[in-house]
C-alpha cells in the first residue's frame, strides 16, 4: 500500500510540472536530434510501408508531414518521469528513446521472455537484490512467482535459509509449470502463405470461411439490427454469450455459437454501454439516465440511482466491481456483491473512452483532449497520466498481459505505450482510417475499426510491423469491436447491426477451466460462482502493481540503525565548506559564546555587590 | 494458402460418453490468471478466519475420580491407554477411543504421586505419599488391573515422583534422594544425592537412556548419569522449578517449567544461558510436557490454563481454558500427538486437540490437500498484519488478561529503562534477548 501512496504522490507532484513540459516542446537540444532523426526514419519507412501495399479502398490518405510534426511533438510530451528539472528531463528523453530503437526492435512474439531485462532496468521501491546465480530456464520465466531474492546480507541463519528455500521452490515451480506445458492439446490458428506475393490482408471471410471446417464457418454471419444501431456489445468471459445492446434501446443475449436467444427486450430509451457482470446470468446496461442491472431473463434487478447519467460501464470480475463513468464528471465503483457504492471520484474533461487493464484492474480513462488518465479507487485522483494524442481519443485496449496500452485517436494514429515501468511510447504507426473503436485478442492482435473498414495487426507491439494482417470491410460503419476470447473470433458492431468475422490465431486455445470454461456445466458455474464470491478481492488493493502484497520490503531500518542516525551530526547537503569561512565562523561564535557569558558573571557580581554595598 | 482456426467440439472438450468423468482444461498461463498474489492473500485471510471459527479445542472430559489428578502417563505402545493417579491414591485406566474407564484400583493412601508403565506395557509401577513404590500387572486385551500386587517396595521416605527407563527392568524414584531400582530388587541399588532440598521430579532421557534429569526444592535441576555413581551437573536457577521434561527427538534439549511463570528450554551442554524462554503463563508452571514429534511444548499451572508453546518461539500458539478447570497439576501428550491431556484439581481429565481447529475422523484426499494448501498460504502471509492480529488473538479470562496485561506493562517498563540509560550513556540500544536472568550458577 506504501507504494501505491507514493505513486499517487508522484503523479499529484506530476500534474503542474506536465504544464512546464509543454511549454519546454520547442527547446530541444542538439543531440537528441540525431536520435529524433532516427526515429524519423523509422516512421519514414513505416509510412512507406503502409503506402507500399495496394488497397482498392478509396480512403483519403493524411498528409504525411503532418504525421511526421505530430510524432515529434509527442515524444516530447511523453515523459512521465518528470521528478527533476530540464536535465533529468533531457535524460529521461534519451534513455526512453534508446529503449524505442534497440530493445523494442527485437522483441516479435515473447513480450514475457524481455521481462528478465525489465526487472534489472527496474529501480523499484522494493529493490531487493535479485538472485542472478541460479537461472531459471528461458520460457519458465513467465511462470515465475515473484523474483528470487538472493539471501546475501541476511545475518540471522534461519532466514537464510528460508529464504534460499523459497527461492529454490520458486524456481522448481516455474519449471513444473514449464513442463505441465506439455500438456496443452489445442494449437492456434493461423494462415500459412505459400510465397511472399500472397498476401494476408487480400482474403476476404468469404474466402476464409471457404478454407475452415464447417463448424468454424458457421462463425463469421451478420446480424441486420437495422433501425436500432449504432451497436455495443460484449462477450462474456469465456466467450459463450454475446450481449448486443442497440443505441436506440435494444438489448438482447445470444448463445452465438448455437444461434440461441436468450433474452430480447426493447427499453425504448438509448443504452449507452453495456457489460455483462460475473457471468452471464446477470448484466448491466448504461441507459439514457441511469445504469440498471438485468438478469439473463430481462427482468430489471437494480436501478442503480447513483449512476446518474452513465457514458460507460465496466465489470472489474475479480473486486466485483461495476465501474461507471458519468457524462457529469464522476467514476463511481459499485460493488455488486453487496450491493454498495464503494468510490465515487471526480474527473474532469470530456471523457471519450474507458477501459480496464486486466492485470491490475486500474480504470483507464481517455479524453478528448488526449489524454489518458489511470484511476484506482484508493485514490481520488489519477495515479497516472499520459499525454498521448494531440486529438480526441477514441479508443483504448490494454494487452492481456497488461504490459502495453493501445490507444487510438482521431488524428488517424494508433499509438503503443509501455505499461510496465517508463509509461511511455514505444511506436505508433498511422491508419487509413479514423479508428472508431480498437481491440486487442488473448494473442496481442490488434483490430482498429473505423468508417466501413476493419483493420487487423498481428503484432502490434513489434515496431517493424508493415501491413496488416486482415481488413475486413463492413456493411456500414463500425461503432464497436472485441475479439471473442478462446475463439478466433472478431466481433463488430456496427451502424446496422452485428457482425462475426473470423481472424485465425486470435485467440487462446487452451481455456482454463478453473477460470472460464466455455463448456461448463450448470453444476460447475454455481460452483466457480461461489468460490469467486470467497475470492472476492477488497477494492482497496487495486494498485498499478497488483503483486505488492507479501513482498520482502528492503531498506527498512532496525533500532540500531535509527539510533546510529539520530546520533550522527546533521550536515545541510547544500551548504558549501570552506574550511578558512568554517574556521571564522568558529571563532566568531566562541567569541560570542565568552563575551555572553562573562557578562552574565560580571553583570550578576555587580549587582548583588552593589546590593549589599547599598545596605551596608 | 493454408487457414486453420480454433475449432472445439463440446464432446471433446467435456465428455464423449455420459459415463465418461468430465474433462478438467488447464492451463497454467499466467495471463489466464491474473490477480493471483491477491487472490491468495484473500484465501489465507479466508482460511484464518475459517480456522477462528472452527477452532473448537475441546473433545472430552473424563470424569470418575474422587480427587485432584495429580499426575498421568501414557502406555508405551497402546495409542489409547493413559494412566492418572489422583490425591486420594487411586489409579485409573482410561480408553481414549471410547473415553471410558478400563479399570480402577486403590494403590496408595495418600497422594499417587507418580505413575510409569513399563516399556513392555504389561505392568504400572506407582509411588505414593506412604513410602511405597507398588507394581501392577496388567491384564492384557483389556488392560485391566490384576487385583494382586505383583511386587511392592518400601522406601524410608515418601516418594514425590517416579520415572522408568527404556527397554531395561530399571526405574527411578525420587524423594530425599534420586533412588535408581531394579524390578527384581526389593531395595535401590543406587542412591544419588546433591545438596539437601527435596527431589520433586525426576525424569529418565528417552533417547541417552541413562540420563537422569531431577529438580529440587531448593531451585536445582540436578543431571545424573547412572552409569556413574555421582551427579553431573547442577543447574541453580532464581525461582523453583516445578516440572521436567525430555525433548524425545533431541538427546540435549530439556524443558523446565518455573514458579516464576515462564517455560524455559535449556540445551544441556550449555546450562548457563536458556535457550528459549517461553513466557506467557500468568501463574507458575506446574508441569511440562513435549509432544512426541519434539516441535511443541504444552504446559499448565496454576493460572488454569494449558498453553502450546512451539518450541522455537516465546509466545505460546495457543491458549485452552474453560470455566470449570481448576490448577492443571499435570499435562500429557498423546503418542500420536494429536491430542493433549489435562489433570486437574476439579477431579477431571479433559481431552484437548493439539490443533484447535483440526477436523477429527478420516479425511478425504481432497480434503486433506485443501488443508495442505490453506496451511501454506496461511504460513506464506502469516506476518501480514491483518491476518496476524486475526490468528494469534485469543479470549482469555479475565484475571488471565489482567495478569498478562500487568506482566506487559513491566516488560515494557524494563525495556524502557534498559533503553534508556543506553541512550543516555551514548551506546548503541541492545535489547537483550532474555530478560529475566534465570540461570545463577552453574555447577559441575
Amino acid at each position: 500500500m506504501g507504494v501505491q501512496k507514493k505513486d499517487i504522490k508522484k503523479s499529484q507532484q506530476s500534474q503542474p510540472k506536465k504544464q512546464q513540459i509543454k511549454e519546454e516542446e520547442p527547446t530541444i537540444e542538439k543531440d537528441e536530434e540525431t536520435l529524433e532523426q532516427q526515429d524519423e526514419k523509422i516512421i519514414n519507412k513505416h509510412w512507406k510501408n503502409l503506402n507500399s501495399f495496394n488497397d482498392d479502398s478509396s480512403k483519403p490518405e493524411n498528409d504525411s508531414d503532418n504525421d511526421f510534426g505530430d510524432s515529434d511533438d509527442e515524444n516530447v510530451n511523453n515523459n512521465r518521469d518528470d521528478d527533476g528539472d530540464g536535465s533529468d528531463e533531457e535524460s529521461n528523453n534519451k534513455f526512453g528513446k534508446k529503449r524505442k530503437i534497440s530493445e523494442f526492435k527485437n522483441d516479435t512474439n515473447n513480450q514475457e521472455d524481455d521481462e528478465e531485462q525489465d526487472n534489472s532496468n527496474k529501480n523499484g521501491k522494493f529493490d531487493t537484490t535479485i538472485d542472478k546465480t541460479k537461472k531459471v530456464p528461458k520460457g519458465a520465466r513467465k511462470y515465475l512467482k515473484g523474483e528470487i531474492v538472493a539471501p546475501t546480507g541476511i545475518k540471522n541463519p534461519y532466514l537464510r535459509t528460508n529464504l534460499k528455500k523459497i527461492g529454490d521452490l520458486k524456481r522448481e515451480s516455474a519449471k513444473q509449470a514449464l513442463k505441465s506445458e506439455m500438456l496443452l492439446q489445442k494449437d492456434c490458428g493461423f494462415i500459412v502463405t505459400e510465397n511472399e506475393k500472397e498476401k494476408t490482408y487480400k482474403l476476404t471471410q468469404h474466402q476464409i470461411a471457404k478454407q475452415v471446417d464447417i463448424q468454424s464457418s458457421g462463425k463469421v454471419f451478420d446480424l441486420n439490427l437495422d433501425p436500432n444501431g449504432p451497436y455495443n456489445f460484449e462477450y462474456s468471459k469465456n466467450g459463450r454469450y454475446l450481449l448486443l445492446a442497440g443505441a436506440r434501446g435494444h438489448y438482447s443475449i445470444v448463445d452465438w455459437q448455437r444461434g440461441k436467444k436468450l433474452t430480447e427486450r426493447h427499453l425504448g430509451g438509448a443504452i449507452r454501454d453495456a457489460c455483462f457482470l460475473h457471468n452471464e446470468t446477470m448484466f448491466a446496461l448504461a441507459q439514457k439516465k441511469y445504469t440498471y442491472i438485468y438478469n439473463q431473463d430481462g427482468v430489471e434487478l437494480h436501478w442503480l440511482k447513483d449512476h446518474y447519467d452513465p457514458k460507460f460501464i465496466d465489470f472489474l470480475p475479480y473486486h466485483y466491481l461495476l465501474v461507471s463513468a458519468t457524462n457529469k464528471g464522476k467514476i463511481i465503483y459499485e460493488d455488486i456483491s453487496v450491493g454498495q457504492k464503494v468510490v465515487e471520484s471526480h474527473y474532469h474533461g470530456p471523457l471519450s473512452a474507458m477501459c480496464q487493464n486486466p492485470q491490475n484492474a486500474v480504470m483507464n480513462l481517455g479524453f478528448s483532449t488526449g489524454i489518458v488518465q489511470m484511476w484506482i479507487p484508493k485514490s481520488r485522483n489519477p495515479v497516472v497520466k499520459i499525454h498521448c494524442h494531440k486529438s480526441p481519443i477514441t479508443s483504448m485496449a490494454v494487452s492481456l498481459s497488461g504490459n502495453y496500452l493501445v490507444t487510438a485517436g482521431s488524428d488517424c494514429m494508433v499509438k503503443v505505450f509501455d505499461l510496465r515501468n517508463t509509461y511511455q511510447e514505444t511506436h505508433a504507426f498511422a491508419t487509413k482510417i479514423t479508428p472508431n473503436a480498437i481491440s486487442l485478442s488473448g494473442t496481442n492482435v490488434l483490430a482498429v475499426a473505423g468508417d466501413k473498414q476493419t483493420y487487423i495487426w498481428k503484432n502490434p507491439f513489434d515496431t517493424s510491423i508493415q501491413e496488416p494482417y486482415l481488413i475486413h470491410k463492413n456493411n456500414s460503419i463500425a461503432n464497436s469491436v472485441q475479439f471473442c476470447p478462446f475463439e478466433d473470433v472478431l466481433g463488430i458492431g456496427t451502424q446496422s447491426g452485428f457482425s462475426s468475422t473470423l481472424v485465425p490465431g486470435s485467440g487462446i486455445a487452451n481455456y482454463d477451466s478453473m477460470e472460464a470454461d466455455p463448456f461448463a456445466s450448470n453444476k460447475m458455474k454455481k460452483e466457480q460462482e461461489v468460490k469467486k464470491l470467497l475470492e472476492k478481492i477488497p477494492h482497496d488493493m487495486i494498485t498499478l502493481d497488483p503483486n505488492v502484497i507479501g513482498t520482502i520490503q528492503s531498506g527498512v531500518k532496525s533500532e540500531e540503525d535509527k539510533f546510529k542516525r539520530a546520533n550522527e551530526p546533521k550536515v545541510d547537503k547544500n551548504r558549501v565548506f570552506d574550511p578558512v569561512k568554517l574556521q571564522q565562523i568558529k571563532e566568531r561564535n566562541k567569541e560570542r559564546k565568552e563575551k555572553r557569558e562573562s557578562e552574565i558573571l560580571t553583570s550578576t557580581d555587580k549587582s548583588a555587590l552593589s546590593r549589599f554595598e547599598k545596605k551596608y | 494458402m493454408k487457414i486453420k482456426v480454433i475449432s472445439r467440439s463440446e464432446e471433446e472438450e467435456t465428455k464423449e460418453k455420459a459415463s465418461d468423468v468430465r474433462k478438467l482444461h488447464r492451463n497454467l498461463d499466467p495471463n489466464l490468471h491474473p490477480f493471483e498474489r491477491p487472490r491468495e492473500y484473500v484465501r489465507a485471510l479466508n482460511a484464518t478466519k475459517l480456522d477462528r471459527v472452527f477452532a473448537k479445542p475441546f473433545v472430552a472430559s473424563l470424569s470418575g475420580h474422587s480427587d485432584g489428578i495429580f499426575t498421568m502417563t501414557r502406555h508405551p505402545n497402546q495409542l489409547n491407554c493413559v494412566a492418572s493417579g489422583s490425591c486420594d491414591g487411586v489409579i485409573k485406566l482410561w480408553n481414549l477411543t471410547s473415553f471410558t474407564e478400563r479399570t480402577t484400583i486403590q494403590s496408595h493412601e495418600g497422594f499417587v504421586r507418580g505413575i510409569t508403565f513399563t516399556p513392555d506395557g504389561k505392568y504400572v509401577i506407582s509411588c505414593g505419599e506412604d513410602k511405597t513404590v507398588k507394581m501392577w500387572k496388567l491384564d492384557m486385551p483389556e488392560f485391566t488391573f490384576n487385583e494382586d500386587i505383583v511386587s511392592s517396595f518400601n522406601g524410608k521416605n515418601a516418594f514425590t515422583s517416579i520415572d522408568h527407563q527404556r527397554n531395561s527392568s530399571t526405574f527411578a524414584t525420587s524423594g530425599v534422594n534420586v533412588e535408581i531400582w531394579k524390578h527384581q530388587r526389593s531395595t535401590p541399588f543406587q542412591t544419588l544425592s546433591w545438596g539437601y532440598g527435596t527431589i520433586t521430579k525426576v525424569k529418565f532421557n528417552p533417547i541417552e537412556t541413562d540420563l537422569l534429569a531431577s529438580c529440587t526444592t531448593d531451585r536445582d535441576v540436578i543431571l545424573y548419569d547412572i552409569r556413574q555413581n555421582s551427579p553431573a551437573q547442577k543447574l541453580t536457577t532464581t525461582m523453583r522449578n516445578n516440572a521436567l521434561a525430555w525433548n524425545p527427538t533431541e538427546s540435549f534439549t530439556l524443558a523446565i517449567g518455573n514458579e516464576d511463570e515462564n517455560v524455559y528450554q535449556y540445551d544441556i551442554r550449555k546450562l548457563d544461558k536458556a535457550m528459549t524462554v517461553h513466557r506467557d503463563h500468568v501463574g507458575a508452571v506446574l508441569d511440562v510436557d513435549y509432544s512426541p514429534t519434539g516441535r511443541e511444548i504444552v504446559s499448565g499451572g496454576l493460572d488454569k490454563t494449558i498453553r502450546i508453546f512451539p518450541v522455537d518461539s516465546f509466545k505460546s500458539r495457543e491458549v485452552y481454558f474453560t470455566n470449570r478447570m481448576q490448577r492443571i497439576f499435570s499435562v500429557l501428550y498423546t503418542a500420536d500427538s494429536r491430542f493433549i491431556l489435562s489433570g486437574s484439581d476439579d477431579m477431571n481429565i479433559r481431552v484437548w486437540k493439539a490443533q484447535s481447529s483440526a477436523p477429527m475422523g478420516i479425511l478425504s484426499n481432497r480434503e486433506k490437500e485443501k488443508l495442505e494448501y490453506q496451511d501454506k498460504i496461511k504460513e506464506k502471509f502469516k506476518e501480514i498484519p491483518e491476518l496476524k492480529t486475526i490468528s494469534t488473538h485469543r479470549r482469555v479470562p479475565k484475571l488471565v488478561y489482567k495478569k498478562r496485561f500487568i506482566k506487559n506493562e513491566i516488560h515494557k517498563s524494563n525495556m524502557r529503562k534498559i533503553k534508556n540509560v543506553a541512550e543516555n550513556s551514548g551506546q548503541v540500544v541492545k535489547v537483550p534477548k532474555v530478560l529475566s536472568k534465570h540461570t545463577v550458577k552453574v555447577d559441575k
